[in-house]
């Protein structure tokens, strides 16, 4: 910018107006995106929340005298082979499908974004061996990575919780290390570094806060991908154990029925699609949101 | 072209020092545990050798190490043969599997993307972004078994599952599959392309060949899908692991005798060399794809080229 | 030869409508220059583009004439119609070289183009032209550049590359949208003075975009000022400069800063400029004029003639012309 020519003129001279940008929340309640993602979820939640008043038999009894009952009537969705409850089987294996998903992102969202953090600010042979161990983790596809380790840790949540911990914090790790050192390159981050301030303080207050709410934008969509996997998991015996509903295997018992009663795999299925379409939106919706600008 | 196999040798070490590792994160005793709880000591002990769980640490990885580089990936407790035959025999599916499924892939992503980019903020726009998001969150497998009932149970068109023996055949029976294991990355596809295009669209190169009076066909073809390529080959690369691991539970879904089914069924067996030499050789696949990506990118990239 | 009649355009941004040009109304001569003067997002890059045909996703031509030798363009829905056929008479040069070059394509493919598939010229014919376009704007070793990338190349000889693609359809008008924006000013002193020289050997039309009050004065013998959209004040170039008749062209050249006069405080217009969405009543100036009467707020101003081949949109023009005669502009 040729600000030393005679006649230029540059938003130095004539001032800039500043327009004030609406909060949040008022910003939130106009994306449709988001609100439509905010009610789906929560109705979803909700739901699955409310498993034990709802849900009019318990998940696990049987009745054998009514298996594969269609839906109507006093099973609202219908029985499976054993004459258990749909419904009930649906609400309980959402609520367990749904929490594991969110636990099981909570530690590699924490480490993730600590360590990305700490190697894009940092450097150093630190960052560099991270980031070969991030490649080295990605090397591997999701689901092969993943069945392997269950396989070798135990079935179960369990495994599930370790499986993960393993493997999903890298795309955390990678996008907040690029997101610390495009911010520490900025020009009033440095001069934040140049005033005196301690490194922490200037990660803290002005680096971390956008880099975390990426994350929280993306941690969105890896929910939906762990549900997904948890299903998967589920739907071949390596995930959340029976008797515990979980909607993979009712899909995967639902499917030894599939020409005769379509509904016992056709209904969990379509409990993920819509579970996932509520989360993306909700996850779409607070990235426009947040958006600056 | 050199410097990247270079960049990706410390990849593969790591990758065969993780799956080195797999057997270490057993809890408690690894043959004990892989036998079950009516295991003979006598049993225990043997599995232990065949492991080599009696030696130490670094002359188990040497071994291990050794063995990989010459193609050697253990011994099938289950089938007692060299886990590289079976996997040998099975790659093939596996292989052609992928194939289809990165075929179907681009053409259901690149045509769906470029359409919502050029009519943006119309009906087609929406629909498309609607579909992708709601396919997110669609398990393939789910998806699979919904096919199989309409295509093959209803319909009869396509095979309910198996291989076949001719390669018409084979064909026949890897479209369903492909279709599946595709919609796994499509919506990500999708969603991802739309925004590349759309930034090739809005481009001021865009604007000056326009600007240059050129037929709106010649400006689509030599403008904008030419740039349009590159991020369509770079997405593709990074998504491609995801294909890979989604194909093995599509083999199941659909009775195919791949790599993935394979692993599968040896995990029903505990028979961990095989659940090993499967795991090592996705990895290595996935490391060749995405060296090829890279080589394809710089092709197309002048920009990238001469770095 | 280049008439623009009201032209009208809307913007569409996160859904909602504003209107970033409104009436703007000039007329260019064979041969003669046209500087566009303001600051950024007062829309004088959109009028570029809605002449050419070119707006953005998300621009719409609401309203307006392009008539080019006496035939009026069609504009099409939302001002993307020009048949293809009609654009070869005007040019475009854009602001940033390193983005309006196709990444992938050569530099001689890509000023080789229009001659080769818009003027129908044979593959050696159009390479032959291309190279000749590359000496024609000053590029040293044209065959040798001819097989260059647009990233391999200097700002100041991209931009050679982006005259010369503009000139190889043989337009006999050329738009330039800040073509100096991005350049060092030894550069940019190169560039204008090519501009001089293809303006007299091939009596090209210049319509020159740019926010560099110091520049106009070497491009263009005619001014025209615009603020939030509109044009407040056309004439000509020395005159408006030396006696302007909008007080929004006097806070510009008070504001510029004066290189010859350091110890002068550097003085700036006060408040802001206006958003887009939200424009002032009346005159859009109003909130921020010295002058501003009640008049101003409630008057939909236009621009009214206020002396040779001068007009300016301002209802206290003649204010401001007495106050220089008073007191010489200094």
């Amino acid at each position: 910018m040729s600000t030393a020519t005679a006649g230029a003129l540059d938003s130095a001279a004539v001032e800039q107006g500043v327009s004030r940008r609406p909060s949040f929340w008022s910003r939130a309640l106009h994306s449709a995106t988001f609100m439509a993602g905010f009610i789906l979820t929560f109705t979803i939640v909700a739901l699955v929340l409310l498993a034990p008043v709802i849900g009019r038999y318990s998940p696990v009894s049987q009745d054998l005298l009514h298996p594969l009952a269609s839906p109507g009537g006093a099973h609202w969705l219908g029985t499976d082979e054993l004459g258990r409850d749909i419904w009930s089987r649906l609400l309980y294996g959402g609520r367990t499908d749904l929490q594991v998903g969110v636990l099981a992102v909570l530690f590699p969202f924490g480490f993730g974004v600590v360590i990305g953090t700490v190697c894009g600010y940092v450097g150093g042979v630190l960052d560099l061996v991270v980031m070969r161990i991030v490649d080295v983790v990605l090397a591997f596809p999701f689901y092969v990575l993943i069945i392997a380790l269950v396989f070798v840790v135990g079935v179960g949540t369990h495994g599930i919780y370790i499986a993960f911990a393993l493997t999903d914090w890298v795309i955390y790790a990678r996008t907040t290390r690029s997101g610390t050192i495009v911010a520490r390159n900025l020009d009033w981050v440095a001069a934040a570094e140049g005033g005196g301030l301690s490194r922490a303080r200037v990660l803290w207050r002005h680096i971390l806060p956008n880099t975390v709410t990426q994350a929280i934008v993306y941690a969105m969509s890896d929910i939906v991908l762990v549900i997904l996997a948890v299903v998967t998991l589920g739907y071949l015996g390596l995930g959340i154990q029976p008797p515990a509903p979980d909607w993979g295997a009712m899909i995967s018992d639902g499917q030894t029925f599939i020409q005769t009663n379509q509904w016992l795999a056709a209904i969990p299925g379509l409990a993920v699609v819509l579970t996932g379409t509520g989360l993306s939106l909700l996850g779409d919706g607070l990235a426009d949101v947040l958006r600056p600008g | 072209m050199a410097r990247r196999i270079l960049f990706s040798v410390p990849v593969v070490l790591g990758v065969v020092v993780v799956t080195f590792l797999l057997l270490r994160l057993i809890p408690g005793n690894p043959a004990e545990t892989l036998l079950g709880l009516h295991a003979s000591p006598a049993a225990i002990a043997s599995l232990r050798h065949q492991l080599g769980l009696d030696q130490p640490v670094w002359r188990q990885f040497w071994h291990y190490f050794d063995g990989v580089a010459h193609g050697n990936l253990g011994r099938s407790i289950y089938y007692q043969v060299p886990t590289s035959s079976l996997i040998a025999s099975r790659i093939g599916l596996t292989g052609a599997l992928v194939l289809v499924a990165t075929f179907f892939s681009i053409v259901i992503t690149v045509p769906l993307a470029s359409l919502a980019a050029m009519r943006q903020d119309r009906l087609s726009d929406h629909a498309v972004r609607m579909f992708s998001l709601m396919g997110l969150g669609m398990p393939s497998f789910w998806f699979g078994i919904i096919l199989i009932l309409l295509f093959s149970v209803d319909l009869h068109w396509f095979p309910v599952g198996g291989y076949g023996s001719t390669l018409w055949q084979h064909l026949d029976s890897l479209v369903l599959p492909g279709l599946c294991a595709a919609i796994g990355i499509v919506p990500v596809l999708i969603r991802s392309l739309r925004v590349g295009m759309l930034e090739v669209l809005g481009a001021d190169y865009v604007a000056t060949a326009r600007a240059k009076g050129l037929r709106p066909s010649r400006v689509t073809f030599a403008h904008v899908a030419r740039n349009a390529l590159i991020p369509t080959v770079t997405l593709l690369g990074i998504n491609i692991a995801y294909l890979i691991g989604g194909t093995v539970v599509i083999e199941r879904v659909f009775s195919l005798n791949g790599l993935g089914e394979l692993m599968l069924n040896a995990i029903g067996y505990r028979d961990f060399p095989v659940v090993q030499g499967v795991t090592l050789v996705y990895a290595l696949g996935v490391i060749v794809v995405i060296l090829l990506t890279d080589l394809v990118t710089a092709r197309l990239d002048p920009r990238i080229r001469l770095k | 030869m280049l008439e623009v009649e009201g032209l009208t355009v809307e913007m569409r941004r996160h859904r909602t409508e504003f209107r970033a040009v409104s009436d703007v109304s000039f007329a260019l001569e064979r041969g003669g220059a046209l500087a566009i003067v303001g600051e950024s997002g007062c829309g004088k890059s959109l009028t570029l583009r809605a002449i050419m045909g070119l707006l953005p996703n998300g621009g719409r031509l609401e309203s307006g004439r392009v008539i080019v030798d006496g035939v009026v363009l069609d504009t099409g829905r939302k001002g993307r119609g020009h048949g293809h056929r009609q654009r070869r008479r005007m040019s475009i040069v854009f602001q940033d070289p390193l983005s309006a070059l196709n990444p992938i394509a050569t530099v001689g493919e890509q000023i080789a183009e229009a001659p080769r598939h818009v003027l129908g010229l044979g593959r050696s014919a159009s390479r032959a032209r291309a190279l000749e376009l590359l000496r024609h704007v000053g590029i040293p070793d044209p065959g040798l550049r001819y097989g260059a990338y647009p990233h391999e190349l200097s700002g100041g000889t991209r931009q050679r590359v982006m005259i010369a693609i503009a000139l190889s359809s043989d337009p006999a008008i050329l738009l330039c949208d800040e073509p100096t924006t991005a350049l060092d000013v030894t550069i940019q002193t190169q560039i204008l003075a090519l501009l001089a020289d293809l303006r007299a050997e091939n009596g090209l039309s210049l319509v020159f975009v740019t926010h560099d009050l110091g520049v106009v004065s070497q491009v263009a013998e005619h001014l025209a000022v615009m603020y939030a959209g509109r044009i407040v004040e056309t004439g000509p170039t020395a005159a408006v400069l030396s006696a302007p008749r909008h007080p929004y062209t006097s806070g510009l050249l008070a504001a510029a800063m004066d290189v010859d006069t350091p110890e002068r405080e550097p003085v700036t217009i006060p408040g802001s400029l206006p958003d887009p969405l939200r424009l002032p009543s009346g005159c859009a100036f109003h909130p921020r004029c010295p002058l501003a009467t009640s008049e101003c707020v409630t008057t939909d101003v236009r621009l009214e003639p206020v002396g040779s081949g001068r007009q300016a949109a301002c209802l206290h023009s003649d204010l401001l012309a007495a106050a220089q005669s008073a007191a010489p502009h200094g």
